[in-house]
């Protein structure tokens, strides 16, 4: 079966990603309920939702890192479960959690990244020293993963993610919990990515962010694709921050029962 | 605020019993042993105050509590969240409110309760009749806050390392080993005794100790009560002012190290040279899937606390069969040194879940392609060349001791075939049963701890399929032995060569079973 056509009103560009009717539960718990999803090769699309929308699920679907109960994904032409092993040779991800083999230096989790990946050793080496580099992790190359702070940590992980120059990066919240200059050579590194044409996918629920980096975003609430399209479909004339809290239904009133908040005279 | 903080301790051990069986196993452990063998030890002090052994016991005693208490808090450190003096750096308390808080809060728990009920026991039994006994109080409360200070100064001390990675991956392996070492110090009298030649030497060996132990602090408290028993009142008087400015001296101390901690930023990290991949030994690796999978678990066999134990009980289990060929009154045979090849089956087991130390990080590896045969073949190689070497040092040292040179070579070929026959069906089970290894453990024995009875009972079949695997090879090397044994070395040849091939068949077996299996294998490995 091949992927899916874009949708008629959509530029008839061959999707870089695709999936139809993805659907997962963990017990009683439907994460991802038939999600359906396009994204047009060289694009910068944002995976948006808030918290617990299912956004990590679906990019674990994705990326072959986790089976689905029900539908089917492509990478390209691929289709990611009847040929996993193709479909992740095109792509690059970047986890949430960031578990690591940490008992390694960033040097060495990079060079074992890259044999693991079938790369011949010395390009391996010399993607390796670049990529430190222009991350600024040169200097901590051989400090153990286990000691990085939580940025160095993403643009390691962000490095071995690109090691094999992979078409479609998918990027599960890239940018959380990162100072603004590494948020910054991290996009410089991404732009880079997009420059050469490849995709990125990444997931956030900083509005801000998307709306700044994304040409198109999908809106993941309660497991469901919500809303997609270009991101200034989605907006509707509205800012993003706005059209989203519309679209997920979330308006808090803090009322009088926080009134006290900011009255102390200590 | 000290009673705040007395609640605050309270409360965490109760929560604790929450976390996980383990915690109130561990609990009423303390509880239904800790406490009654406390009662037992105070008795027996009760017991001997006043008699010849009494003078010893007490010595003993008072040093080996204050002993438990510079040991253990910084073993639990991380367990115990009110001993970390930075988690309250937040709080508006000054240091005096801080200081008599935690001192407070340290005297709440099991431990403290086992030693005043043998501090109670030190009194009753030491205490004569009239005012000396008022002495012997103030020794026993002296005591108590002599462990209570020591032991907050040291943690305050060393929190900054404690909270460090090279400091708690230590604490694993200083935890893994301190039964061993309490069971090493528990030897010292019985190699007093046998070493004495009559009751005399015995009594006068243990008044030396006694009186070496008398000087140091942890027995001063000792001295006071066996002064004041025997009525020389000077010398009772003048080494409870001695207790107490010490005591007085290590909470200034304290206190003073309690401000520079709350003021002081966490430890720097040293920079480290940049060693690749295929550093040293590893240099000799092929450079590609196999060989990075081998020289990244080497990484981890060195640097993995609870890998590291795994291979250093090997060592300290080779150490001590050697010991047993060097010290074997009569001469022990030489075909003890085939029993090294046991030494390759310690390891060799532990391959039973080859996955649990990378937990949820083999995504990395899914991420590529799947788990293949060369990732599993890379880490049996790492542990065979990280086993083989101590068996063969070990094989060496008991061919020294006993003469058995010839078997040498087959005990290093058995040891081949243990390790081939445990690596095969190790990874097939860890590709069908994986799971992670504890994240911080507290015991580095327990590889299954909190992963439930599913996983052990896969492991414990594991290692009956091992067994039952092995049972060929075994039994010709065995009636080779008594049959035959100038044809052992041909029969270590071909063990080692049905243990390979043993090797090979799981190998690629496993990496089968993997490719269809790997979500599922990091689901598992997720926890």
């Amino acid at each position: 079966m091949q992927p899916p056509p874009p949708p008629a009103a959509e530029p008839a560009v061959a999707p870089a990603v695709a999936a139809r009717g993805l659907r997962k539960h963990f017990g009683s718990t439907v994460a991802v309920d038939a999600l359906d999803l396009d994204v047009p090769t060289g694009s910068f699309y944002g995976l948006v939702g808030p918290n617990g929308a299912g956004k990590t699920t679906t990019l674990r679907m994705l990326t072959g890192l986790l089976r689905p109960d029900a539908g089917r994904a492509w990478v390209g032409a691929v289709d990611v479960w009847a040929d996993p092993l193709m479909a992740k040779r095109r792509v690059g991800v970047l986890p949430e959690d960031l578990v690591l083999f940490d008992r390694l230096s960033g040097r060495q989790l990079l060079t074992y990244t890259g044999l693991l990946r079938g790369l011949p050793a010395d390009l391996v080496e010399e993607r390796a020293g670049a990529l430190l580099d222009v991350l600024g992790l040169t200097p901590a190359g051989g400090q153990l993963v286990v000691d990085y702070s939580h940025g160095m940590r993403k643009k390691v992980a962000l490095a071995a993610a690109l090691l094999h120059a992979p078409q479609v990066l998918f990027l599960d919240e890239p940018f959380e919990a990162i100072d603004p200059v590494s948020a910054r050579t991290i996009r410089s590194v991404l732009e880079r990515h997009l420059s050469g044409g490849g995709t990125v996918i990444f997931s956030s629920h900083v509005m801000e962010l998307v709306e700044r980096l994304c040409d198109r975003i999908g809106v993941v609430h309660g497991g469901r694709m919500v809303a997609s399209g270009s991101l200034d479909a989605v907006r509707g004339g509205r800012s993003l921050d706005e059209a989203f809290v519309d679209l997920v239904g979330a308006d808090v009133e803090t009322g009088e029962a926080l009134g006290w908040l900011g009255t102390s005279s200590d | 605020m000290a009673w705040h903080l007395v609640r605050l301790k309270l409360t965490l051990l109760v929560s604790g019993l929450r976390r996980g069986w383990q915690q109130l196993v561990g609990t009423l452990a303390g509880v239904i042993v800790g406490l009654p063998l406390a009662t037992l030890g105070a008795a027996l002090l009760v017991w001997v105050g006043g008699q010849p052994a009494g003078d010893v016991a007490l010595h003993a005693t008072l040093t080996s509590v204050l002993i438990l208490w510079v040991v253990g808090p910084p073993l639990t450190f991380g367990l115990d969240e009110t001993l970390d003096p930075r988690r309250l750096q937040l709080l508006p308390l000054s240091q005096r409110q801080l200081a008599t808080g935690l001192l407070c809060a340290s005297a709440v728990g099991i431990g403290p309760a086992v030693t005043a009920i043998l501090l109670a026991g030190a009194v009753i039994g030491f205490a004569p009749a009239g005012p000396g006994a008022v002495v012997v109080l103030a020794a026993g409360i002296g005591h108590l806050a002599l462990c209570l200070v020591t032991a907050r100064l040291i943690t305050t001390l060393l929190s900054g390392w404690l909270r460090s990675r090279k400091g708690q991956d230590l604490l694993v392996a200083v935890g893994a080993f301190s039964g061993l070492g309490l069971a090493a110090v528990f030897q010292i009298p019985g190699f007093i005794a046998r070493g004495s030649r009559s009751v005399e030497t015995l009594v006068e060996q243990f008044e030396t100790t006694a009186a070496v132990l008398s000087l140091l602090p942890s027995s001063w408290a000792a001295t006071v009560m066996i002064a004041a028993g025997d009525g020389r009142w000077l010398t009772a008087a003048g080494m409870l002012a001695a207790l107490a400015a010490l005591v007085a001296l290590l909470a200034g101390a304290w206190v003073r190290l309690l401000e520079r901690a709350s003021q002081t930023a966490g430890g720097q990290r040293r920079a480290r040279p940049d060693r690749p991949l295929f550093a040293g030994p590893a240099g000799l690796l092929p450079r590609n899937r196999a060989g990075a999978a081998a020289a990244r678990e080497i990484r981890y066999l060195l640097g993995e606390p609870q890998l590291r134990v795994q291979w250093m009980i090997t060592v300290v289990f080779a150490g001590a069969l050697v010991g047993a060929g060097v010290l074997a009154p009569e001469g022990a045979p030489g075909t003890l040194v085939l029993a090294v090849a046991g030494l390759a089956g310690l390891q060799g087991l532990a391959s039973v879940n080859a996955f649990g130390a990378d937990r949820g990080a083999v995504w990395m590896l899914l991420s590529a392609s799947q788990i293949e045969p060369s990732d599993l073949a890379g880490k049996n190689v790492a542990g065979a060349a990280l086993v083989l070497p101590i068996v063969t040092v070990a094989a060496l040292g008991l061919a020294t001791a006993t003469g058995g040179w010839a078997n040498v070579l087959p005990a290093v070929l058995l040891a081949v075939a243990v390790l081939g026959v445990c690596y095969g069906v190790g990874d097939v089970a860890s590709v069908l049963a994986p799971s992670p290894l504890p994240e911080r453990p507290s015991n580095a024995w327990a590889g299954t701890t909190g992963t439930g009875c599913a996983t052990a009972l896969a492991q414990a079949l594991a290692f009956m399929l091992v067994a039952v695997v092995m049972l060929p090879a075994a039994a010709g090397v065995l009636a080779t032995i008594f049959l035959a044994p100038g044809w052992l070395i041909v029969a270590a040849f071909l063990a080692a060569a049905y243990g390979l091939a043993m090797w090979g068949l799981g190998v690629r077996f496993a990496g089968r079973l993997a490719a269809n299996r790997g979500p599922e294998i990091l689901s598992a490995l997720e926890g």
